[in-house]
């Protein structure tokens, strides 16, 4: 795991307990929807960046492993 | 400075900017009098928007300057943004839809905007698709750059959709008609979003160009036994 993963895992679990905690603690209405919009995409962003940055370590090892 | 060195000033400062986009649309913007808090999917839904046409722009640009000189680094900043501008699509829909199920009490109808908008997502998921299945470098160039070239006349398209065909989705709003304590947090994460796009951008073309370096090297290879 890299550190732009590790990075990205971590701001997307605090981005999602920001709006869970935001939407719960101010009774906000239709969280639920609100919730959903913005865990989708955090979990879409962070799993690309994730794979991004792992497929990029390869690349970079192997070809770093040839010279 | 180096591509790398840029794309990792732009991911910092997009971190910073989504932290406080995020917490002022989160906390500190009012809740609307109309849609009520369902609205605040606002601030990551039309960042979407801003990250899919960053993506679609650079795809549609490099395409061109592909064409134009056949250098190879044109075509890994076109597959970047082909790849980053679908991402955000993606997003941009799924947000969408989860905003149109309490606000029009569907997740989706064939309303002009969500029409095109879902035609650009399946026309640059080709050009990925096109990348995939051909192998020859070159015209695999050629293939790619003619498609994102052809998709990107939709984008215009989907953004004056909404003024040409006046159904279901809203116009967009203006600073003017919106309370400037939404609007803060919404360029907030305009700008993140932007930011984040072109760190992942530069990530992709790093790893486009060590992919492309290694094909080429294959094809010296085969062509060296022959």
């Amino acid at each position: 795991m890299t550190k732009t993963a590790i990075v990205a895992i971590v701001v997307g679990l605090a981005a999602i307990a920001l709006v869970v905690f935001a939407a719960t603690t101010r009774d906000m209405s239709n969280a639920d929807f609100l919730i959903a919009a913005y865990a989708s995409a955090t979990v879409i962003l962070v799993i690309y960046i994730v794979s991004l940055s792992n497929r990029l370590k390869k690349a970079q090892e192997a070809r770093g492993g040839e010279g | 400075m180096t591509a790398d060195k840029f794309g990792k000033i732009c991911g910092i400062a997009a971190l910073v900017l989504l932290a406080v986009g995020l917490a002022t649309g989160m906390l500190v913007a009012p809740r609307e009098r109309i849609m009520g808090d369902v609205y605040r999917i606002m601030f990551v839904h039309f960042p979407s928007w801003v990250g899919t046409a960053a993506g679609y722009l650079t795809a549609f640009v490099a395409s061109i300057a592909y064409i134009k000189t056949r250098d190879f680094k044109w075509d890994y900043w076109g597959q970047a943004g082909a790849e980053v501008g679908l991402l955000f699509n993606v997003t941009g829909l799924i947000t969408g839809a989860l905003w149109g199920r309490p606000t029009w009490g569907v997740y989706w109808t064939w309303d002009p905007r969500l029409t095109t908008t879902a035609i650009m997502a399946i026309t640059f998921a080709g050009y990925l698709v096109l990348r995939a299945f051909m192998e020859d470098p070159e015209s695999r160039a050629r293939a790619a750059s003619l498609v994102a070239i052809v998709g990107f006349v939709n984008v215009p398209i989907v953004y004056f959709s909404v003024r040409w065909w006046r159904t279901l989705h809203q116009v967009q709003s203006s600073p003017e008609t919106v309370d400037p304590q939404m609007v803060w947090p919404l360029r907030a994460m305009m700008l993140a979003f932007l930011l984040l796009g072109v760190f992942m951008m530069t990530r992709r073309v790093m790893l486009a160009r060590l992919r492309g370096e290694e094909e080429m090297e294959m094809v010296r290879l085969e062509v060296a036994r022959d």
